[in-house]
């Protein structure tokens, strides 16, 4: 019973300590947010953007096909083909979209820029600029996490177009559905509406990414074996809260 | 006799499970120029590191009068410690960053120390070791804080280069601040300090006028000038 006790007491201690450098480092970059280097913020979104795209660009148009691959049977059977377009659309925009842009963003920009982090500290780069009197803030954290951010949104979006061309191109291949049906379909079925909530869980996927990415740069030991740790603390934290949002998300929107 | 601005109190530091400096006791009035030397190993670092604040000392008691204020401590690294994502005149202009001019102070920073316009468009990893050396003192001359703590500042510069920098950092000691020198190799700071301290193992066996200190029997044998 003691040992149950002191463990879960433990756990909550843990849990709370999490929640609250998590809090601390939220209330850290929004105070630095306003005056922000510009060009920090430029210089993350062109790498990110860069690292991510052809991963995302990959995911996004198979998966696309195989949304139209795998409700090919019904489509057959049943003769409606006016509702693929809206099918693939739907589940694309709301779900896929926004999943397949910050899991390819956490892969290689997530972790990548936990090792950075981490790697700035064993080098003492950031002891070397805080020792200075630079805001670490304001000069790298801020601009760094909103640059993921954006970065999760803008290829959200792109997901969606270059997934939903897939999933024409295999619903006229494949399926043999008329062009003008599966488009008449997107639109008659999709407003722009139908694109927020994709929009919305994209944004909080990114806020995720960029806050777990970060912390586990700042969390790791500040030493040459931490940016390994970094990376790999990086990847499962925001996996977790990527797939626990959704959950959330899902259920709200 | 000048105010005194730090002062160290049998000071004891840990790192890992080293014990990196054992007992240092010492007083430095405002405006000196301290050496600290020892050979490698000996906890000069750690010592520079703890007046910067990094660490704190696990026993013992360390006094500034008054505490440098923010940006008023800058501190060269042995190791460079510069952005590799920034130019190397972005990063000497980046602790100045909404002081007016900053470029303008950024550039004659890196004159100062040798470097051009072309070393300061190119990005660290592409300059020499020596180049990153100068770089990074660029960026504590352009920030010039009163109190400036060099690490190795000369390690890796070839001697004309060395006896160049040693001017420039005499003429950037700053009268009503401080200036430490953290060296393996004390021969050519011995004569640009007024104080100096020598560790061994962590151990002071020397604190005093720099001049008493280099003539000491025991000092010259460490460095083996004898
Ligand atoms: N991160 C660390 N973890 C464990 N021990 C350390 C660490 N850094 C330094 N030490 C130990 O502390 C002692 C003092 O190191 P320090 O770097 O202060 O010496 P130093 O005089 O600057 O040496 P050098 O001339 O080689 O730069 C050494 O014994 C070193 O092994
Ligand atoms: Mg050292």
């Amino acid at each position: 019973m003691r040992a149950f006790l002191s463990a879960s007491g433990r756990l909550v201690l843990r849990v709370l300590r999490g929640v609250g450098a998590y809090a601390l480092l939220a209330g850290r970059l929004l105070i630095a947010t306003p005056r922000m280097d510009g060009r920090e913020w430029l210089r993350t979104v062109s790498i990110a953007g860069v690292d991510a795209l052809p991963l995302c660009l990959v995911t996004a148009a198979l998966t696309g096909a195989l949304v139209v691959i795998q409700t090919g049977f019904y489509v057959e059977s049943y003769g409606v083909t006016s509702l693929v377009g809206w099918g693939a659309g739907y589940a694309l925009f709301h779900e896929f979209a926004p999943l397949i842009a910050s899991l390819a963003l956490s892969g290689r920009v997530g972790a990548g820029q936990a090792s950075d982090i981490a790697g700035l500290r064993a080098g003492e780069q950031l002891p070397a600029l805080e020792a200075l009197g630079v805001d670490i803030d304001r000069a790298l954290l801020a601009p760094r996490f909103w640059a993921i951010a954006a970065s999760v949104v803008v290829l959200a979006v792109i997901a969606d177009v270059v997934a939903l061309s897939a999933s024409l191109l295999v619903a006229v291949g494949l399926l043999g559905v008329p062009p003008g049906a599966f488009l008449a379909s997107v639109h008659a079925s999709l407003r722009v509406a139908d694109a927020v909530p994709g929009i919305v869980k994209a944004a909080a996927f990114g806020l995720a990414l960029g806050a777990c990415s970060l912390r586990a740069g700042l969390a790791a030991p500040a030493e040459a074996r931490g940016v390994g740790a970094a990376a790999r603390r990086s990847l499962v934290a925001t996996l977790t809260a990527i797939l626990a949002l959704d959950m959330a998300l899902t259920g709200l929107l | 006799m000048a105010t005194t601005l730090l002062e160290l109190a049998g000071v004891w530091a840990a790192r890992g499970r080293t014990v990196a400096l054992r007992d240092v006791s010492l007083s430095v009035p405002r405006g000196a120029r301290l050496g600290v030397f020892g050979p490698g190993g000996s906890g000069k670092t750690t010592l520079l590191k703890l007046l910067a604040g990094l660490y704190h000392p696990s026993r013992g008691e360390l006094r500034w009068s008054p505490p440098p204020p923010p940006g008023g401590l800058g501190m060269v690294f042995q190791r460079d410690a510069l952005l590799d994502s920034l130019s190397a005149l972005e990063n000497v202009a980046l602790p100045l960053a909404g002081r007016p001019r900053a470029e303008i102070v950024a550039r004659e920073a890196l004159a100062r120390v040798g470097l051009g316009e072309d070393a300061g468009a190119k990005r660290p990893i592409e300059l020499s070791g020596g180049m990153r050396k100068r770089t990074g003192l660029a960026r504590v001359l352009a920030a010039n804080p009163p109190v400036k703590l060099f690490d190795e500042p000369t390690a890796g510069l070839d001697p004309a280069t060395e006896r160049e920098i040693l001017d420039v950092l005499d003429r950037a000691h700053d009268a009503s601040g401080l200036t430490v020198t953290a060296s393996a190799n004390p021969e050519p700071f011995f004569p640009r300090c007024d104080l100096a301290l020598v560790l061994s193992a962590g151990e002071p066996i020397a604190f005093g006028e720099a001049a008493e200190v280099a003539r000491r029997g025991d000092v010259r044998r460490l460095f083996g000038a004898e």
